[in-house]
């Protein structure tokens, strides 16, 4: 979107091992204000990893990442909370604190980090709620959400202290294709109206069409590509082409016989 | 089911399998017992349906007898089976599992190694949990308004009734079974001094000690395994919230505090129950009692009491977070590092008492 700008996040020679295994290797990546970047690659390839290594979550092996020009390390540094609060992030499952109701979850973050009175407080949650449609499940708890509650009430978490920046992994993972596509256009939706940048993991396709202005595409922990969603489409060949042909990049794999049986076919 | 006819002059096995060569055929047939020594052919004329199992079996005999250098002779195979039963191939690529070293050597290296990367989570979390719980205070407060007199509630008050009902059960039968023996020497007035210092140093504190490994410990380390299964902590991370201070302070301060109350409380208890004996049991005056103990008992006694009581509740919370933060896995995980949680902290409690038994 705006390259000319700085951007975002930089991530710069990241390396992720796990043990022996190496899980990111090298990837060198930039995301711009206001873009909705998506992430994609087969399954295992890494997405999570990458975006839980960029906010720090993970520890990295080497490389380094910078989210709006200051350097993320340890996640207790003063400088590193004060950039977190500027970023959002929905968890894959959701990572509702159990013990807190939908409305005492969405608070958490204002309560945490402003002065805010109580009143207030309460009237933002309940306009984020708004925003996410889920204004019934306020006082209900995690465990009586449904799996696409939880995630739009985990996203109204991730909103509450309007971040210039969202990560998203995974958001319409198990979701009907309805609600599914309700998220996307509320993506959507808080880029054109508050402009955010978001960064979307997924491998769904619809959602990767309707909702991508970029893409970032992994395959087994390298990365591939980078750069606009239509250039990416016309790539002809390779993983890339395969990923968005739904296409199976051997597709003799699971015919292979390697046994020379003595048959006789029945006449 | 099948019949089997030996031909002496092509030393050949002909089986013929059933109509529908499935797991249950399977289960029955020893076919895949027995050692090949001759050419079988298996004829599956009658043979119009095959399950998974059934492919897998004709791989299996057929791989069996490959490698024992006999032959192995499909016949009449239906055609519509021919090709599931040439694509369903199993993977040749075993998974490479890293040969387990059985050196002894190298076993107690890594037992030292997973021991000493143990010992210094271990510290690490004894360490967090001390600054975030006092210097860390002045820097930022990240619990919840109110979440330390929750806790106070939780660990304190409702242990209230246990630890004096356990306590007082225990001086009960301390009692007695002393009042017994000191009654044949008629020594029954040193029941007061013996039972006031018992449960003012040892008994109180460590009885309390006990049931509060059980049930804080438990649960403090139950709540943070459940968390990080579910990604809550990383959110409170990503949130810029401290998830010690969030988790771990509250419940640190709370326990400091309640601590030696319930401590005291269960002294109290204890050092009723004893009274109640001498009265009843032994037959002696009430004032008796209170002043033998009232004589006994000194200042000393009182500070080994607190000072265990408080550093017992710092080893309670601790473990249970050591153990909450450690957990890996699923679901079975929260479970097998609870009961560690629990076993450790009582094995420890008591083991810092028998150390504090020759300090204080």
């Amino acid at each position: 979107m705006l390259k000319d700008s700085q951007p975002v996040v930089e991530i710069d020679e990241l390396v992720v091992k796990y043990g022996e295994r190496t899980v990111l290797n090298n990837i060198t990546s930039r995301i711009y204000p206001s873009e909705i970047r998506v992430i994609l690659g087969t399954s295992g390839c890494g997405k999570t990893t990458l975006l839980k290594s960029t906010i720090g979550l993970l520890k990295r092996t080497s490389g380094k990442v910078r989210i709006f020009g200051t350097l993320i390390n340890d996640q207790d540094e003063p400088q590193t909370v004060e950039i977190l609060k500027k970023v959002g992030v929905l968890f894959q499952n959701g990572a509702l604190l159990g013990s807190l109701t939908v409305m005492e979850n969405v608070a958490l973050p204002l309560q945490m980090h402003t002065t805010l009175p109580e009143k207030i407080i309460r009237e933002i949650v309940k306009l984020k709620l708004e925003q996410v449609d889920l204004p019934q499940a306020a006082n209900l708890y995690p465990g009586e959400l449904s799996g696409g509650m939880r995630k739009r009430a985990a996203l109204a978490r991730a909103l509450v202290l309007d971040p210039p920046l969202l990560f998203c992994d995974e958001p319409s993972a198990g979701l009907d294709p309805v609600t599914s596509a309700g998220l996307d256009d509320l993506l959507l939706k808080l880029r054109k109206t508050l402009g955010i940048t978001i960064v979307v993991v997924t491998h769904e396709l619809y959602s990767i069409e309707k909702i991508a202005d970029s893409i970032t595409f992994l395959h087994k922990g390298s990365l591939l590509f980078e750069g606009a969603f239509k250039d990416a489409m016309e790539i002809d060949h390779g993983p890339i082409y395969d990923f968005f042909q739904r296409r199976e990049s051997d597709p003799n794999k699971h015919h292979r016989c390697s046994l020379n049986f003595n048959l006789e076919i029945k006449k | 089911m099948s019949d089997q006819s030996k031909n002496s002059f092509h030393t050949n096995i002909t089986v013929t399998l059933p109509m529908t060569l499935d797991r249950f055929w399977i289960a029955k047939t020893n076919l895949l017992s027995q050692k090949p020594e001759n050419t079988l052919i298996i004829d599956l004329t009658k043979t119009t349906r095959i399950d998974s199992a059934g492919y897998c079996f004709i791989r299996l005999l057929h791989t069996m007898y490959e490698q024992a250098g006999k032959k192995l002779i499909i016949r009449n195979l239906a055609p519509e089976l021919q090709e599931p039963l040439q694509s369903w191939t199993t993977t040749t690529e075993e998974c490479k599992v890293q040969p387990e070293n059985d050196n002894f050597f190298v076993r107690i290296g890594n037992t030292a190694i997973s021991f000493k990367e143990n010992v210094l989570n271990a510290l690490s979390v004894l360490t967090e949990m001390i600054y975030w719980g006092t210097l860390g205070l002045f820097k930022k407060r990240d619990f919840k308004r109110g979440a330390f007199g929750e806790q106070m509630y939780l660990l304190g008050y409702k242990a209230f009734g246990i630890v004096g009902l356990l306590s007082f059960l225990i001086g009960i039968v301390l009692a007695l079974q002393t009042a017994m023996q000191l009654e044949t020497f008629g020594a029954g007035i040193f029941l007061a001094p013996l039972i006031g210092i018992t449960m003012v140093r040892e008994l109180g504190p460590l009885l309390t000690a006990i049931i509060l490994a059980g049930r804080t410990g438990s649960a403090t380390t139950a709540e943070i395994a459940t968390m990080v299964v579910g990604e809550e902590l990383d959110a409170l991370q990503t949130m810029g919230i401290n998830s010690t201070q969030y988790v771990v302070v509250p419940k640190f301060w709370a326990i400091s505090i309640t601590m030696p109350i319930l401590s005291i409380m269960a002294t109290a208890a204890g050092i009723f129950g004893g009274f109640l004996i001498t009265v009843f049991y032994l037959d002696l005056s009430s004032s008796l009692y209170w002043n033998e103990l009232a004589k006994s008992i000194q200042f000393r006694d009182f500070w080994a009491g607190f000072v265990k009581s408080i550093i017992f509740s710092w080893l309670i919370i601790w473990i249970g977070s050591f153990y909450g933060f450690r957990v890996r896995g699923g679901a079975e995980a929260v479970g097998k590092e609870t009961t560690a949680s629990v076993v450790t902290g009582i094995f420890i409690i008591i083991l810092a008492d028998a150390l504090f038994s020759f300090i204080l």
